[in-house]
Parts: C-alpha cells; structure tokens; sequence
C-alpha cells in the first residue's frame, strides 16, 4: 500500500535536521514525501556558521502550495510541519493546510510548532501568534512541543503537574488536538533529578503518562525533527490495528523512543570513532558544543546508518508512568 | 559502518521523482550520506503540464557553495560530486568555478571523483538555455571529470555527431575522447535499427573492450527522471566498483533501472484503469525500493557485445 505525505520544513545541503532529518525515514518506510524547502541553507545553524536564505512567500511558497492542493489535486494520508522561518510563512501554510483538510479530513495532520528549547526563542516573537492561529482552525491532528513551545502556546510556565495538566487540557479541549506528545519535560518539578528529561503524552481520553528519557551529554540537532517524522509513521501505523488512541498513542511514542536511543547511541559511538580516528586521540568524552563547528560535525545525527533502526515494530524498550502516579508521591 | 559522502547539484521538486529527488533517497538507500544543492525550487517537474516555484538564484546557488566550503573540506569529505540539472548557464557557471576551485586547489592525494550529467534535453529538443552548452564544454575539458552519462541527443551535441548506426557511435565516442578526454561514458539508451541498447566506455580497459554494450527491452512510454536515477545508480556501482566501469557494471544498472520502470509502469497502468500509459510522470522509487539491494552484476552479462576499433 503506498502512503503519502507533505513534509513542509527546512533544507540544509550538509547535514540532519529538518527534512533531511525527516524525509529519508520516512521514505525507508514505504512514504512518498513530497516536501517543500522553508528554508534553503548550507547547514544548520549550531556550526556557527551558516549561509543560504529562507523561501520567498509570494513568488514561491503561496504558488507551491497552490500547484499542489488545488492544480494537482494530490491527496495525503498526512502533513506534517516543522521548522517555519517567519511569521508570513507560516500564515500562508496555516491558510493553505486549513483549506485543505478541510476538504480532506481523513488527512493526519502533525504540528511541530519549532519556536525554540530551554527558553531561547529562535524564531520571530510573531510566530507565536501565527502558531495560535493555526491551532484556532483545529484542524491539528498531532502536536509535538518541547516545553518551551508548550509555555509559549499556552502563555504560563509549566512548574507543576498541574500547571502540566491543564495546559495540555488546553490543546485537547480549545484546539481540539487528539495526540498530544510534550518531546522534553525538565525534570525540575517530577523528580529533582538533572540527568533526565521527560517526554508526556496525552490523548482526549486517557491519563497522561509520561516517559524518562536518559540524557546523552551532548548536543545533538534534528532529534525533534526526527521524532516527529517516526511518530508520524508509527502513529499510522498503530492507528490502523486499534480503536484505543491512548494506547495507540503510548505504544507509538514507546517504539519512537526506543528508535531514537539507537539513533542516538550509535550517532555517539560513531562521532568518537571519527573524532579518534581524525585527531589521533582516544577520547572517550568527546561531546557536541554549539557553535563549534569542529565538535559539532561529528555529531550530526546517522541517518543514513540508523535506516534498519526505522522498521522497529516491537512494543518499546520504555515504561511510561502516570503524571498521577508521581502527583500521588 | 564506512560513511561514503557524496555531494549532488540537481534540481528540487516538492512532487514527483526527477532531479534531485530522483538521485538522493537512492544513494541513501545504498549508505551514502548525500549532500544536497538545489538548482531550482519548483512544485513539480513541467511534464505535468503546469508548474510553480522558480530557479534558484545564482546567488543562492553561490552562498550555499560558500557555506558549505566554510565546514566541510570537500578533498577529504567527498568521494563523490555529481551534476545534473542546472536550469541556466549562470547556476552551471558557478557549480563550474566552485568545482574547479576545489579541484585546482587540490594538495591532497584524496579527490572526490566527479561524474557529471550534462542536462540539456532529450529526443531532438533542448530543455534548457542553448547558453549552457559551451559551459558544459568547458567542464568536461576541465580534465576533473572521470564519468558522464549523457542521453544520445546529449551525446550528438556534446561530439558534434548525428547518432543513426555503431559507426555513427563509435565516431562520436572517439570525437568525445579527443574533445575532453574523459575516461568514462555512460549511455543509458540509445536506439540502432528500432533497437534499443545501454553503452558503456571505459578508456582503461583493453583495445576491443572499450565500448560495449548490452540489448534493453523498450517500454514504449516516456518515464521523466529516468536519466536522474540511472546516473544516481551508477555513480554508486562505479564508486562500489573501484571506480572502474565494466560491463558488470553497466549491466547490473540497467537491469535495476529496467525492474524500476517496470514496476513504475504498471503501478501508473493499475491507476489509470488504462493500458494506454504513453508516460509516467512519476518514477515509483520509494515502492520499488528493494530492488536497489539486489545483486544484478551477472544477470545479463551473457548478452554483452563489443565495439570494436575505438
């Protein structure tokens, strides 16, 4: 069965994140993914350096968009968005996917609204409201937020499981999204315990559960990039064998999860190999600083390496507690 | 796992399979970590009948190739570069001058090797800008280029000769030799006598085993990115082969490019509820994936000819 979807985020010629984070994936999963470039770079911008320029909004994103939905007439299983370089862009996305799904509703539509992480914002404030129109369509199927684009959407701290709670009851209930997965809790308020992040998810109808993530101390680009594109996959997937959105969604991010520890682990035992082997060393410590583009090319994530990672079909290497188990404590 | 790295210059569509994306999702597919350029931002290729988006800017074309320059040493971190598509003959200028920057500059025994399609159209007709020919010209006398793969409308503009019979081929092989000197050439097809064939010319090999060729069974149908994804496979069979081009080489492309188009055929005819398909517009790469990783280096090596006197 041949499945189809539109990956609308960044390009970069060197490296993975976006859609070259994304793409290639989903492609190993049998996808045909029509993607449209934001933005055309030489590489991602946690080198230092960066060269290249976003799309135009009139002469080319409008016209795209319109060639594809209304000249072509292509139908999509799915969309998903991601890194969107400005305001007007991501109007003329939010318009256009509006319009279409309104005509296509079976169409899953993945939202990750990339503003930024750990309370530095790297897009245009205006983006902020862009994000909220789109969601006011409710038209979004899935969300995928770190915490900070959780806080700039819902316009609080996330502090508590309560102030938790009710910000992801916001994206149910006022914006009507059905799959809700938070990428990175700071553990600050669930365990005091710094070498761990949590990812939760929420569906309409069951309790949130929240998964520990082990840190590798390293900076790595793309992770988010590629778990959307995973989700995407396994979510389709799983949504076909069961009625049950909370588990459907559970065992999904669980396989996600545990594809990316893979990706990840072999992306670090890969990098020190490199590293070793080019500079005549024997680190065993060697991390990713932003910035630095001589760490930092050794630290794009392997893709490419990780493709027989992507077909993980098992139940998942994590287990998920409920927020109300740890509210309890 | 060997990281092989390899930078591609060809055209972005958002839909459909020529370009660029007809050559990268193949190449990562065999473990190539593949860098990409766009030449042109469009929402699809023209066979569709319309189309949106545009070429992209000389300028972006350049900064990209500069951004890149600033990160990557393109000696030790590429072992392959391959052109296609560029839409005019300033993109096609500057891939030239940043290619041949690297290569001239080169103080490392380790170069990547460069394979270049030259892109100008097919079937008696130019798709691109006349512009870009003397451009093309100029860099396969460069002397950096180790293989090209041009159709037979490319062939006879590149050598100046009109192709109708094996001398005609043979003519026009021995005029590229002495225009450019390029060790390698590729032909996906050429058609002799209502028959179609897939050439190769290796000027390594002996006297008598420089040009052979192999019989292909025709579709009579138009496939758009056909010639994108036929370079993409074998850039890879070329690299994976020492970077020698033998009929086994040759062979096992055409018979992975021929179960492609297959495959592609009959998805387009199962669709259209039609046996009447006169073109596919869009390749099924991603459904006929697995078709990549088989081994067909002897499949069809049997019914390999030569080419004598060149």
């Amino acid at each position: 069965m041949s499945k189809s979807v539109l990956s609308i985020q960044s390009h970069v010629a060197h490296g993975y994140v976006g859609g070259k984070a994304a793409i290639f994936p989903l492609q190993t999963q049998g996808w045909d993914v029509d993607n449209i470039n934001t933005v055309n770079f030489s590489n991602h911008t946690g080198y230092g350096s960066v060269k290249g320029s976003a799309i135009d909004g009139t002469s080319e994103l409008k016209p795209i968009l319109d060639q594809l939905f209304n000249k072509l007439h292509l139908q999509y299983n799915a969309i998903i968005t991601g890194y969107i370089p400005n305001s007007e862009l991501i109007g003329i996305i939010s318009d256009n996917i509006s319009q279409f799904k309104k005509q296509h509703k079976s169409t899953l539509y993945l939202l990750d609204p990339v503003m930024g992480d750990n309370n530095y914002l790297y897009v245009d404030e205006s983006c902020v409201e862009e994000y909220k129109k789109i969601l006011g369509n409710k038209l979004v199927d899935i969300i995928t937020p770190n915490q900070f684009e959780l806080e700039l959407i819902v316009g609080y701290k996330i502090t508590s499981p309560l102030t938790l709670r009710t910000a992801i009851d916001t994206l149910h209930n006022e914006f009507n999204i059905k799959y809700v997965v938070i990428t990175s809790l700071n553990s600050d308020f669930i365990d005091q315990k710094q070498e761990r992040i949590y990812c939760a998810i929420s569906t309409p109808h069951s309790h949130i559960q929240l998964f520990k993530i082990p840190i590798i101390k390293s900076y790595f680009t793309g992770v988010g990039d590629l778990f959307s594109a995973l989700l995407l996959d396994k979510l389709y997937i799983n949504m076909n064998l069961s009625e049950d959105s909370g588990a459907v969604l559970s065992r999904s991010v669980n396989q996600v999860l545990t594809i990316m520890s893979k990706t990840l682990k072999l992306t670090h035992t890969m990098a020190l190999q490199e590293y070793n082997k080019t500079t005549q060393k024997s680190s065993n410590s060697l991390v990713g600083k932003i910035n630095d583009g001589d760490t930092m090319k050794y630290f794009e994530l392997r893709i490419i390496q990780s493709r027989k990672f992507f077909d993980y079909v098992d139940d998942g290497e994590f287990h998920p507690q409920f927020l109300s188990d740890i509210e309890s404590i | 796992m060997a990281s092989k790295n390899l930078l591609t210059i060809s055209s972005h569509v958002s839909h459909g399979y020529v370009g660029n994306r007809a050559t990268v999702f193949p190449l990562q597919y065999y473990g190539w970590d593949v860098d990409a350029i766009n030449t042109t931002n469009f929402s699809n290729h023209p066979g569709f009948g319309t189309f949106a988006g545009k070429a992209s800017p000389p300028e972006l074309v350049n900064d990209i190739f500069q951004g890149l320059k600033d990160i990557v040493d393109f000696d030790e971190h590429y072992d392959l570069i391959l052109t296609g598509y560029s839409p005019n003959d300033e993109v096609l200028q500057i891939i030239y001058n940043q290619l041949i920057t690297v290569f001239n500059s080169s103080s490392s025994a380790k170069k990547p090797q460069w394979i270049v399609d030259p892109v100008l159209g097919d079937n008696g007709r130019l798709y691109v800008s006349e512009k870009v020919i003397p451009v093309y010209k100029a860099i396969l006398s460069s002397g950096f280029v180790t293989l090209i793969t041009p159709n037979q409308f490319e062939l006879e503009i590149l050598s100046d000769t009109k192709i109708t019979d094996w001398d005609s081929i043979k003519t026009a092989l021995l005029k590229i030799q002495e225009l450019y000197n390029i060790p390698n050439v590729v032909l996906s097809s050429v058609l002799i006598d209502g028959e179609m064939y897939g050439v190769g010319y290796s000027a390594e090999a002996e006297e008598g085993k420089r040009v052979f060729y192999f019989p292909i069974t025709q579709i009579h149908c138009h496939f758009n990115g056909c010639g994108d994804l036929f370079t993409a496979l074998m850039a890879n069979a070329f690299y994976e082969n020492k970077n020698k081009l033998t009929p086994a080489v040759l062979g096992d492309v055409l018979v992975k490019l021929n179960l492609i188009l297959e495959h592609s055929y009959k998805a387009e005819v199962e669709e259209n509820g039609s046996t009447e398909v006169k073109s596919v517009k869009s390749l099924r790469i991603i459904s006929s994936r697995e078709v990549l990783l088989e081994d067909n280096r002897e499949d069809i090596i049997g019914r390999v000819s030569y080419l004598v006197g060149v």
